[in-house]
């Protein structure tokens, strides 16, 4: 189905951005504070709207909107169109519906700030980007997203610039991604290339689909594991994760909004999207799970020892975003875009609550100097709480039926070796939350006398009570087991997805461990962290040298710093002196500056300035001109 | 045939008329003979082909380009030391030869040519202005153009006095 | 007589020529161009008695109007120069000598 409204979806928050940056400044806060969140709140009841259209229309029904022709070259023509089915209009929801609370949020955490203005112009742009990114009716318009919410991500964590660590930070996101964005190109222009090989050229996703069955299997697997690379830097997987933790120098409401709940989701998005490709490359599925089950472990070994509040939710973020890949790669493409719906609910709240937490302790980030903020920040508390059960997979929290179910794929799927590390680190998962929790809000304060905890206002509240229903109920709602109503949803979508019928038997065992798992987790934490204090120093004594790898995070950025920052920055300053200076300037330009001057040092005595001189040469060349004529003329 | 003699005998002026204005030491000199040529040669183009054209050639010609000549001369308000000496008589004899060369040339070009011969009568002002706005409009458009720009660079140049 | 008026072009154009390239007052040399501007229009009313169309003629007025233009401009470049270098001796303006 056809539709012109769709756009309006793009329009709203293009809007806001507009009018925040051009106008922002001069309307003032209060004004902003209305358009931002306005803007993303129109968009999402669109969205709703359009949802409703879909209802109607089908398991394979969709609705487009074909807004202008983007790129029309030779026999390429790319449009740019967005559709609207049952996949994009889902993770249009939980973006613009995540994103509005954030929004909210926002108001209550950054008001005051000097850049009130433009903080809501970059969101309301992320917005519209991300949008771009989810709704595009091909992968070019996808990457065009990809690298808008790339560029609002750069923008906001470096957003308070003038302090350079973060300005810093800011950086490393934007040249980590740019390596993963390379694959991702690759990838595309594979694709491009492959299917004007077989019919005619198109990154379209609905004309994708007809051709992918007809390439070599050799080029579906490297179109697929280029893209991968892509969504690799995105959602901070194993190898190219190191930008997240350092991305949460950005304000909090943006590390939950882009770097939990939506932008770094977009690999997973990309998979799903991209799943009739997957499934015809068996290997690169296989590659997918194993970097998501690796990527889930280590960043939760990481998460273990982190001491700064941001730092243990985006590795826990890292962790969790690993699971959706194993979710994906096993073929359980419902089961990874729940279990990024749920996740979008709790880590977005918990960044919020970690917000809430930085707000009342007047921006300290160190767990070490919190400790008794239960009684102080009653309301942060229990969101919190109720945000670490889902995180922790606590049944009935929402992140217990969503990593499950993709737990439960796997193993049934036959990876089992996949499951086990999977499960080890839903341990670790329960471990760290609670260990967050407790270091945070439990014990006696640890903070200097200075620092008065306070609640945080309404505005900030309110946002984080809607999602903290939301994880709580949106687990058994959307994905109870054998009633998956997002499976359901679907499934026109995924036709390639794994298929597991029966043997629920088996799933309520594995259900049940890890369940067992998750308390497990909340038990050590508890006994070290609440009951004996003393212990985690004990232990950290004891295996001095794997407390210290966790610690510095496995020197992963030290090693990247000197296997390839150092090499890169010594071959190019080599470039740079050796070839660039010594033959290319001193040898190519300053030759030929010199023969031009020499050329020019003996040409201008022909240049007397007299204009008579130059009167004689025109007349000379009369002569000669006519002298040609009657030469020609006489033969 | 009265007119043809009238046309040749207008034509020698001009020449010997040309010859004096680029000889005179004084440049007003040079402007009144200067003058003279201009007379000449709007006579010839009034008898032979186009009065019209003859007219324009003496209005524009003698009547403002050569006032133009004189005031500025005025201006400058030389006096006779100011005119000293002229070119070498090298210069003089090779600019003599190549211009000779230059007629000795064209004459050997156009003597083996052979026009066509539909002489026309007189060629009426109608038909000039018809030319010019109809096959040659983007032409006459461009010369307005040409003339705003230079009325404005003239004043430019004249105006101030200019800072080196 | 279309011979002959292509003559007379010529023997003017030559003492234009002359004019300009030995002459040292710049009004002279000026006056010079004006000459050897003439003489193309003499080519041009040949050319249209001759072939019996009007274009020549609008060629004339064009060349005259261009002819009227370059001497605005080059006596107010020249009065400019003047009060700058102090001469109108055009051999001695030469600053643009490389």
């Amino acid at each position: 189905m056809e539709d012109a409204m769709l756009r309006l979806i793009l329009l709203f928050p293009l809007a806001g951005f507009l009018f925040n940056a051009f106008l922002g400044k001069r309307a003032g806060e209060r004004v902003v504070s209305w358009v931002g969140p306005a803007s993303i709140f129109f968009s999402f009841a669109t969205g709703v709207y359009f949802m409703s259209q879909l209802a109607g229309l089908g398991e394979h029904g969709y609705i487009r909107d074909v807004i202008f022709t983007w790129i029309a070259s030779g026999e390429v023509s790319i449009p740019f169109s967005i559709v609207f089915d049952h996949l994009s209009g889902w993770m249009v929801l939980v973006v613009t519906g995540v994103g509005f609370l954030i929004h909210v949020y926002s108001i209550g955490y950054m008001h005051g700030d000097k850049g009130y203005y433009r903080y809501f112009a970059y969101l309301n742009l992320f917005v519209f980007m991300m949008l771009v990114l989810v709704l595009g009716s091909n992968l070019l318009l996808m990457f065009l997203g990809w690298e808008g919410v790339g560029l609002c991500s750069y923008l906001l964590i470096g957003f308070w610039f003038t302090e350079e660590e973060r300005a810093r930070a800011g950086m490393k996101a934007f040249i980590v991604n740019r390596i993963g964005d390379l694959g991702f190109i690759l990838g595309i222009a594979t694709l491009l290339w492959g299917s004007a090989v077989v019919s005619h050229p198109t990154v379209e996703f609905s004309q994708l689909q007809a051709v992918v069955p007809r390439l070599p299997e050799w080029v579906v697997l490297a179109a697929t594991l280029l893209l991968f690379v892509g969504a690799t830097g995105k959602s901070a997987q194993i190898p190219l994760y190191v930008w997240l933790p350092d991305a949460m120098a950005g304000p909090t409401p943006v590390s939950a909004l882009i770097h939990a709940a939506t932008m770094v989701t977009a690999g997973v998005y990309m998979v799903a999207r991209m799943n009739f490709a997957y499934s015809a490359a068996p290997l690169a599925m296989d590659v997918v799970a194993g970097v998501g089950v690796a990527t889930a472990f280590f960043a939760a070994t990481m998460g273990l020892v982190a001491t700064d509040i941001k730092k243990v939710l985006a590795y826990s973020t890292v962790s969790q975003l690993g699971y959706m890949f194993v979710g994906v790669g096993v073929g359980a493409y419902a089961g990874g875009m729940f279990h990024l719906t749920t996740h979008a609910f709790f880590k977005a709240l918990l960044f919020l609550g970690a917000g809430s937490v930085i707000h009342g302790m007047s921006g300290e980030q160190d767990i070490r100097k919190m400790g008794g903020l239960k009684d102080k920040m009653p309301w942060t508390y229990r969101v919190f709480l109720i945000e670490g059960l889902a995180l922790a997979g606590i049944p009935p929290f929402a992140g217990f039926f969503s990593k499950d179910e993709i737990l439960f794929k796997a193993f049934a799927s036959g990876h089992k070796l996949i499951w086990a590390v999977g499960i080890a680190a839903a341990f670790m998962t329960a471990f760290y939350t609670f260990r967050l929790i407790f270091l945070v809000f439990y014990n006696t304060p640890r903070y200097d006398e200075s620092v008065h905890p306070h609640e945080s206002p309404p505005v900030m509240i309110i946002p984080m009570a809607i999602l903290a229903v939301l994880s709580f109920i949106g687990g058994f709602v959307l994905g109870f087991p054998h009633h998956s109503l997002i499976e359901a949803f679907m499934e026109g979508v995924f036709r390639h997805g794994v298929e597991i019928h029966g043997a629920s038997g088996l799933e309520m065992g594995l259900m049940f461990l890890s369940t067992i798992v998750a308390v497990a987790g909340w038990a050590v934490a508890y006994r070290m962290y609440v009951v004996d204090t003393t212990l985690p120093e004990k232990i950290a004594q004891r295996f001095k040298a794997a407390y210290a790898l966790l610690f510095n995070r496995y020197w992963v950025d030290e090693i990247y710093d000197t296997l390839f920052v150092k090499t890169y920055l010594g071959i190019s300053d080599g470039i740079m002196r050796y070839i660039v200076d010594d033959v290319i300037i001193e040898g190519f330009l300053n030759t030929a500056a010199r023969t031009s001057l020499g050329t020019g040092r003996q040409l201008r005595k022909l240049q007397t300035g007299d204009v008579q001189a130059y009167g004689f040469a025109m007349l000379a060349g009369v002569l000669l001109v006519l002298a040609y004529i009657v030469w020609r003329w006489a033969t | 045939m009265i007119v043809e003699w009238v046309i040749r005998a207008l034509g020698i002026i001009a020449v010997l008329s040309a010859l004096v204005a680029i000889t005179r030491r004084n440049p007003i000199y040079s402007a009144v003979f200067l003058g003279l040529n201009f007379l000449c040669l709007g006579g010839i183009f009034t008898f032979y082909v186009s009065p019209f054209v003859g007219a324009v050639q003496i209005i524009v010609y003698a009547g403002a380009i050569l006032v133009l000549f004189v005031l500025a001369i005025m201006i400058l308000n030389l006096r006779d030391e100011d005119l000293g000496p002229s070119r070498r008589t090298v210069v003089k004899f090779f600019a003599v030869i190549a211009a000779i060369g230059v007629v000795w040339l064209i004459i050997t070009i156009t003597a083996g040519f052979v026009p066509p011969g539909r002489e026309a009568g007189t060629i009426s002002a109608a038909q000039v202005g018809r030319a010019l706005l109809e096959a040659h409009v983007v032409a006459f458009e461009v010369i307005s153009v040409l003339l705003i720009t230079a009325v404005v660079g003239a004043v430019v140049l004249a105006k101030k006095r200019m800072e080196v | 007589m279309f011979g002959e008026l292509i003559i007379l072009s010529a023997v003017l154009f030559a003492v234009g020529a002359v004019g300009f390239l030995t002459r040292r007052n710049a009004f002279v040399v000026l006056m010079s161009l004006e000459l050897m501007l003439n003489a193309a229009n003499v080519v041009f009313v040949a050319a249209s008695k001759q072939w019996g169309g009007p274009e020549g003629l609008a060629s004339v007025l064009i060349v005259i109007a261009i002819a009227a233009a370059e001497a605005a401009v080059a006596l107010a470049a020249l009065l400019a120069l003047f009060r700058v270098v102090g001469t109108e001796k055009i051999d001695e303006w030469r600053a643009l000598r490389g």
